[in-house]
């Protein structure tokens, strides 16, 4: 299975001190969050890789205790968001085995908020005087906290 | 209502006027009330410079006028608040000065944040209005911390935060805040730019126990996109002005139970990681 990144022309990366990744597709007018996990899935598939690349990509550049599983979900999160294309269909590790497989790595984890989203979120924080806006709904990924 | 009228022509006493340059605006404060006067002149951006009559043209105009037995306030001629007492008007004045100071911000983004200064760095807390950010924020002054904001954290280019050291709005359990100053609180205010030391996403849960976890620092930028009034597609500087200001931070998300005890919880958080 090849794994590749898309529109590339449209993304501008930025790595963060701890790892994370935030990227800005300017094309479709969203903004990106990848954790430390999802990151390092990101810089081993800079160009067409094979799933066991991106892992031993990830292992060298990462953490040598980086599992086939975990690859394969961070590159599941990235295609599901679609910052990357894949030749075949992933099927999805249940988590308990996923989380077996962890370690002291941390979970993959793509969060996204689109231009829009943010409008109605900054139109929310604006006043308490100027009538209150419907929250969009909170991302379906990261239900623990609301903010 | 025609503000003008009743401050400007209707055989009304002097005129007491004050203005502040607050963060890029001009405000203009006028009064026909002592009273009036003197509780505006405590709480409106207290540690701001009072000018003069300025010749340069205000942004922002407050009036305050008594009409009958109320006082009533506008803001650009329009209605605010009315009351009896010159005290119970500053809460609405203070919060729509916010929004009008806000819009109008140059070189600055603002996050709704309460802020407080620790360790040279500061320590922002996101969260909306009435979030309970005023209660922990003053909880921290209490126990030594240097005032910011409950509101509002003001960055620049760089991801350093400004000061906006308005009055604290303090419910204390009343349906109604209360103007408080940080020296009330036993605090000094903020001088100039610091930068982001930690941010605390907490989320407040009455009978929760403290239990926060550390976030990336990108989803903290996706996390101040959220608490930002600004929308991204009128300032695209913002994801940069976010990722710069997160940059040397240490984030954090999770629940928080009380202000006293989540006060004493995030000194040790930051103790611990300072």
């Amino acid at each position: 299975m090849q794994v590749e990144r898309t529109d590339l022309d449209a993304l501008v990366v930025n790595e963060l001190p701890d790892g994370s990744k935030v990227i800005v597709d300017s094309r479709n007018e969203k903004v990106f969050a990848l954790n430390a996990t999802a990151g390092a899935a990101w810089d081993a598939c800079s160009g067409p890789s094979t799933l066991n690349q991106v892992a031993e990509n990830m292992q060298r550049s990462f953490n040598p205790g980086v599992t086939q599983e975990v690859a394969e979900e961070a590159i599941l999160q990235l295609q599901e968001r679609r910052l990357v294309t894949t030749s075949e269909p992933i099927s999805r590790t249940t988590r308990r085995q996923l989380i077996a497989t962890l370690g002291a790595i941390a979970l993959p984890l793509v969060v996204s908020l689109t231009m829009t989203e943010q409008q109605a979120h900054a139109l929310q924080a604006r006043s308490s005087i100027t009538p209150a806006k419907p929250k969009p709904h909170p991302e379906p990924l990261r239900p623990r906290f609301r903010w | 209502m025609n503000w003008s009228g009743p401050l400007g022509t209707c055989g009304m006493s002097r005129t007491l006027a004050f203005g502040i340059r607050a963060f890029g605006s001009n405000l203009r404060v006028e009064t026909t009330s002592l009273e009036a006067q003197t509780i505006l002149d405590r709480y409106i951006f207290p540690s701001l410079p009072r000018l003069g009559d300025s010749a340069e043209l205000p942004d922002i105009v407050v009036r305050v006028a008594r009409v009958a037995k109320q006082l009533w306030a506008s803001v650009n001629d329009v209605p605010v608040v009315s009351a009896c007492r010159a005290i119970d008007l500053v809460p609405a004045l203070v919060r729509v000065l916010d929004d009008a100071v806000i819009q109008r911000l140059e070189g600055l983004r603002a996050v709704h944040a309460g802020v407080v200064l620790w360790g040279g760095r500061a320590l922002l807390l996101p969260g909306a209005t009435h979030a309970g950010k005023s209660s922990l924020v003053a909880e921290l002054l209490r126990t030594g911390a240097t005032y910011f904001s409950d509101e509002y954290a003001l960055l620049d280019s760089e991801g350093y935060v400004h000061p906006y050291p308005r009055p604290l709005l303090l419910r204390n359990g009343c349906p109604n805040s209360i103007p408080v100053l940080a020296g009330e609180c036993n605090a000094p205010i903020g001088e100039g730019p610091a930068p982001v030391g930690w941010i605390l996403f907490l989320e407040y849960q009455p009978d929760g126990a403290w239990s926060v976890s550390s976030v990336p620092q990108s989803e903290a930028v996706l996390a101040l996109l959220r608490n930002t009034p600004h929308a991204w597609a009128d300032s695209p500087d913002l994801v940069g002005v976010f990722r710069r200001a997160v940059a040397g931070a240490t984030c954090y998300g999770g629940y928080r139970a009380g202000a006293v005890d989540a006060a004493g919880q995030i000194l040790q958080l930051v103790g611990g990681s300072s």
